[in-house]
This record gives structure tokens, C-alpha cells and sequence, in this order.
């Protein structure tokens, strides 16, 4: 168990370089140049120069990457070109929010997701059935701006239950995470009730039954039980979107965070900035799947022990 | 009065092509610490058979319609479902076909025996436990208190099915259903398994109902035998019987397709045809497209059992009274 968690450790370290130089160079080859946005209309091209040369744009584009990826490595992720301001008390400033808004809607979309799913399961071909996964297809389907939108105009507007925007109390948070969290509801639903529905007719099932186990038993410590797989695998991957799911919804209910954080910076180009962003973020996903690996391995012995 | 008498047995599962019936008018009876030998091909209904007697069919989606199931002097069709879980597994257990998918990948193989240990009689873990591997052992299961704490897919597949054998016997029940229990195993394993049947059936005088489609392992554990077409039973006997003066055609030309070692052949037999798909099943005796001895009566109606001998019945018209010969 411990040498699968090392070895799974230190297959990170190949991931994370690649992808850092993945999107080093893809955020070069976007059109525009972060300079253009600090300069006033109507400036003299040599000071445009002069800025380029300032903030090292100038060198080769592999040159620039050694340096960047250096520094991360000694914690030193950079310098805002437009904010003026280092990426990483930056990126600390707006974690908080994001993260809270994240470990919420993540937990009601897996709380709400396993128990529709589970039920539509149990229940299949029923009314409750068909209402749980007409509820999924929805959460699947609808744009989360447009969700959001809606629950602002009837909780806010019209109901006057909550905030319109803003952030730092819990009241605040509720319908954004709902509208984050009903999204993976819909997703989860509908894994966790194909899974259980599959292990349902499995042979080892049966034997179950015939043992003489009671309905509620055979449910929970049998076909739950073996779900959980593919369960876990979208857990991992869910808890990457902690972090990096956010940013319509930052954006449609005006929430300071990472989301939107890295789309103001993508529009000005700020290359320290998004690249810093998007490494916390592959890194929030990489976490995640290595926290999927470990469970799998807890949820099957198949995989313990190979 | 008999331990299990099916009788009338008719089953309902909906497809989208609308509604299967693949049994009809299946009855048996098994006597205490008997071995029945339900035999056909694949296809016939041999396995739903299993699962309704355990009333476990409504899981797989089918609906007992007609008929009725006897089981030491109690009726389980009107049985509740609480009432079921009472009998499956202390008075009737089930050893399914394939060892490879009938264990629980989750749980250690020990805790699988012990679940169904415990479920039944109110024993604590320990003693459970201390039943388990001395049921383990008696599987001829090696180093029963090591397997124990193993998981299914670390063992193999004979392993498995003496796991699985030990779960179905560890209650003492009265009745065991093994459906095809030798069938995805090797020969040689095969042979074990058959041999460790040989042994129990004398050690837990339990009833056995065998299902299988090879009429080897029936002639080497069976005291009687239901010959199984298509959904129904279409001659039943004592294993004598059948083997020496078998009546029904299909029974015949089943007999006929094993190899004989004393003759040399230069082909193996074949009864022509297929078994008809349960939505297509002829009108009359369901045999009669593939019957070389098909009369005009065998199209439209359909024969009940005839007694021919104490212990031998049989479905056909050739043998009823009232026929006309071929």
C-alpha cells in the first residue's frame, strides 16, 4: 500500500513538468502581448521595446520557460505584469473563495448525485425513477450560467432569500454552490445508478440473495459496495473542478476568485498570472486523482494487491 | 409426502417483443437427501427453474404466474419476501455456475462464509469463524486458516467453487440447488468437484438438485433424472431407467449423441435443429420440429407426463394410450 502511494507519488513529477510546459508554450502562441495593455494609446513604439525587454519577453521562448519553471521550484511563481503584484499572493488572496465555494458544491453534488442515483437504482422502472433521472439530465444538461441566472431571479429577486452577489458569509455561498453542485449532481446520479444496476445482476449477487441476506444489507454491503469504483474515479476528477469548475459561476454571481481571476487575466494576457493559476489547478487535479487512486485501492482489493 | 414438489410451474418475464414464457407445466419431486439430476440444453429453462424454486426469479425480472412449489409441507409461493430470506440459505441453498463471478471480489473469501454462518444461527464472529475453516477443511480446502483471510481473485478457479460450496452447505440445509456446478471448471477439477459432491451428500444428507447439461456427472451422482426441453419436462425417471430404456425421442437422441468408447464412429451425432428461442415455441409438443416420429396430434396439443413404469414418466403421445403408434 505504501509503495503503490510512492510509486504513485512520483509518477506527479513527469505529469506536472509536462503539462507546465504544455501550457507555457500554448499560452505563448495566443495573439497579443501582455504589454500592450500597460501601455497608454498613442505611446512611442521604443517604449513598448523597452517594456519587452523589462520583462524578459524578448529572449528565446525556451529560455524563458527554464527561467519560469526554475522559480516555481523555488517557490517563486512571479510577478503580475498587469496587477503589479506577486502571482502567488495573489493566487492566496482569492484561493479562500474559490475553495470554499468548491468543498460545497462538491459535497452536495456527490451527498444529492449518490442518494438520487442510489434510489433511482433500487427503485428502477418506477416513478421515482423516471423523476430521478429526469432531475440528472437536466443537472447534466442545463448551462450552469443560465441555472444560475434563474435561481438568482427566483431565490434573490423575487423570493429575497438571498444575497444577489458577493461573498465571505455562508449565505452567500448557497446559491452558487447549488448551481455548481447540481451539475455533478446530475452526472453522479447517473453513474451511481448505472453502476448499482449493473453489480445488481451480477452472479456473486445472487449467491447473495441466497444466503438468505436481507434486501437492505444485500444493497448496502454488496451492490454499493462494488458501485463505489466508478464512483471514486469521478470523485477524483471532481475534486480537480474544486478549484477550476468555478469560473462562470464566479463570473455570473460576481464572486472574487481563482475563476475569474484567470479569465480577466487570459483577456490581458498577464502570462505569470494564468500560467500560475493553471498550475494550481492541474495540481488541485492531479491531487485529486492521486486521493482516487488511493481509494480505489481501499474500495478493491483486486487493485491492493496487484 | 416428498421435500420439494414443484408442480404446474409456469414463468413470465416482459421483454420489449412483449411477453416470455420460457417454462411450462415444470414439475418434480425430490425425496430427503435424494440427488435429482435436472438435465437439457442450454437454453431450456434449467436455470430459472433454480431461481424460482428460491423465489429469487422476481430479481432477474421474471413473475411466477401459475403453479406451485412445495417445500417440506410448506407452500413458498405465498411466502413474503422476509419469510424467503428465513429459508434461502438455511434450508435451501444455491451453488451457481460459475465459480470465477459467484464470489463477492470485495470481501475476503472467510467473511463470505461467515455472513451466511452468521445470518442463521446467532453465532459471534469467533465461533463463526472457527465453523468456517472447519468447513473449509472439510472442502479439502489446504491451509483452510490461511485461505481464509484470501480473496476471491487470489484463488483459483476449483478454489472458488469450494468456497462456494462450503457457503451453500454451512447451514445444514435440507435442500441444495448446484446449477451447473461442474461446467467452467476443467476436467480434472471437475472430477474433484464431483468426487467432493460424492463425499458430502453422504456426510450433510442434504437433497441435491443437479443441474447440468452433461449426463456423465448425472450418471455419476444421481439417483433420478427430469429431462428438460424447451421449458418443459419431457421424461423423468430413476437414472436406471433413463439410461437403459430411455422412451422420450429427445432423451433417446440425447443418449445417442455420447461418443460410445467401444465403437468407432466417424462422426458424432446430432439431433437436427435448435432449441426454438422461448418467443417462437411451437404450438403442441414443443419437440416436434426436430422429432423424427412427429405425428399430426404432436402439432396442436400438447402432451402431459404418462406414467410408463413406477418410476419413469414421460411426455409423448407415442406412449399415451389413445395413440395410434407412428
Amino acid at each position: 500500500m505504501i509503495n503503490y502511494t510512492i510509486h504513485r507519488l512520483i509518477m506527479m513529477i513527469p505529469v506536472f513538468i509536462l503539462c507546465s510546459m504544455i501550457i507555457f508554450l500554448i499560452l505563448h502562441l495566443v495573439p497579443g502581448n501582455p504589454v500592450d495593455n500597460l501601455l497608454r494609446p498613442g505611446s512611442p513604439p521604443e517604449a513598448r521595446e523597452q517594456l519587452i525587454i523589462e520583462f524578459g519577453l524578448d529572449r528565446p521562448i525556451h529560455q524563458q520557460y527554464i527561467i519560469w519553471l526554475k522559480n516555481i521550484f523555488q517557490g517563486n511563481m512571479g510577478f503580475s505584469i498587469t496587477e503589479q503584484r506577486n502571482v502567488s499572493e495573489l493566487l492566496l488572496l482569492k484561493l479562500p473563495n474559490t475553495v470554499a465555494l468548491g468543498v460545497v458544491s462538491f459535497l452536495i453534488s456527490f451527498i444529492l448525485g449518490i442518494l438520487l442515483g442510489a434510489l433511482s437504482a433500487i427503485k428502477q422502472n418506477t416513478i421515482v425513477d423516471y423523476g430521478g433521472m429526469v432531475f440528472a439530465l437536466l443537472g447534466v444538461s442545463v448551462p450552469t450560467f443560465w441555472l444560475g441566472l434563474m435561481l438568482m431571479l427566483i431565490f434573490s429577486v423575487n423570493l429575497g432569500w438571498f444575497p444577489i452577489s458577493g461573498y465571505g458569509d455562508l449565505k452567500s455561498l448557497v446559491l452558487p454552490a447549488f448551481t455548481l453542485g447540481l451539475a455533478g449532481a446530475g452526472l453522479i446520479a447517473r453513474v451511481t445508478r448505472a453502476s448499482m444496476l449493473e453489480i445488481a445482476q451480477k452472479d456473486y449477487i445472487a449467491i447473495v440473495r441466497a444466503k438468505g441476506i436481507s434486501n437492505t444489507q444485500v444493497i448496502i454491503k454488496h451492490i454499493f459496495r462494488n458501485a463505489l469504483i466508478p464512483i471514486i474515479t469521478l470523485l477524483g476528477l471532481r475534486l480537480g473542478w474544486i478549484i477550476g469548475g468555478a469560473v462562470t459561476v464566479e463570473i455570473v454571481f460576481n464572486r472574487p476568485g481563482l475563476g475569474r481571476l484567470l479569465a480577466n487575466s487570459l483577456f490581458r494576457r498577464d502570462y505569470p498570472v494564468i500560467q500560475g493559476a493553471l498550475l494550481l489547478l492541474i495540481f488541485a487535479v492531479m491531487v485529486g486523482n492521486l486521493i482516487a487512486d488511493i481509494l480505489y485501492a481501499y474500495a478493491d482489493p483486486r487493485i491492493r494487491y496487484n | 409426502m416428498s421435500l420439494l414438489e414443484v408442480s404446474g410451474l409456469k414463468l413470465r418475464f416482459y421483454s420489449l417483443d412483449g411477453p416470455i414464457e420460457p417454462l411450462d407445466r415444470v414439475g418434480f419431486q425430490l425425496e430427503e437427501g435424494e440427488v435429482l439430476g435436472l438435465v437439457g440444453e442450454t437454453g431450456c429453462g434449467k436455470s430459472i427453474t433454480a431461481k424460482s424454486i428460491i423465489k429469487l426469479i422476481s430479481y432477474s425480472g421474471g413473475e411466477i404466474i401459475n403453479g406451485s412449489i412445495i417445500f417440506d409441507h410448506e407452500d413458498l409461493l405465498s411466502k413474503s419476501e422476509k419469510e424467503m430470506q428465513k429459508i434461502r440459505g438455511a434450508k435451501i441453498s444455491l451453488i451457481s455456475q460459475d465459480p470465477m463471478t459467484s464470489l463477492d471480489p470485495v470481501y475476503r473469501v472467510g467473511d463470505q462464509i461467515i455472513e451466511a454462518i452468521q445470518v442463521h444461527k446467532k453465532l459471534h464472529y469467533k465461533e463463526a469463524k472457527k465453523k468456517a475453516v472447519e468447513l473449509m477443511r472439510l472442502m479439502g480446502i489446504p491451509l483452510p486458516k490461511k485461505v481464509f483471510y484470501q480473496y476471491p481473485h487470489e484463488l483459483s478457479g476449483g478454489m472458488k467453487q469450494r468456497i462456494i460450496i462450503a457457503i451453500a452447505l454451512s447451514c445444514d440445509p435440507a435442500l441444495v440447488i448446484a446449477d451447473e456446478p461442474t461446467t467452467a471448471l476443467d476436467v480434472t477439477i471437475q472430477a474433484q468437484i464431483i468426487d467432493l459432491f460424492n463425499k458430502l451428500k453422504e456426510q450433510f444428507q442434504s437433497a441435491f438438485l443437479l443441474i447440468t447439461h452433461d449426463l456423465g456427472v448425472v450418471a455419476q451422482m444421481c439417483n433420478s433424472v427430469a429431462i428438460m426441453y424447451a421449458g418443459n419436462i419431457v421424461e423423468k425417471g430413476s437414472v436406471k431407467k433413463i439410461f437403459h430404456s430411455p422412451n422420450h425421442p429427445y432423451t433417446k437422441s440425447l443418449l445417442e449423441c455420447i461418443p460410445k468408447m467401444n465403437q468407432k464412429q466417424k462422426k458424432l451425432m446430432a439431433i437436427p435443429g435448435s432449441v426454438p428461442h422461448p418467443l417462437h415455441f411451437p404450438t403442441g409438443c414443443r419437440f416436434y420440429p426436430r422429432c423424427q416420429y412427429a405425428m399430426k396430434k404432436c402439432l396442436s396439443q400438447h402432451p402431459g407426463l404418462i406414467k410408463v413404469d413406477n418410476d419413469h414418466f414421460v411426455a409423448c403421445f407415442k406412449y399415451s394410450n389413445n395413440s395410434n403408434g407412428e
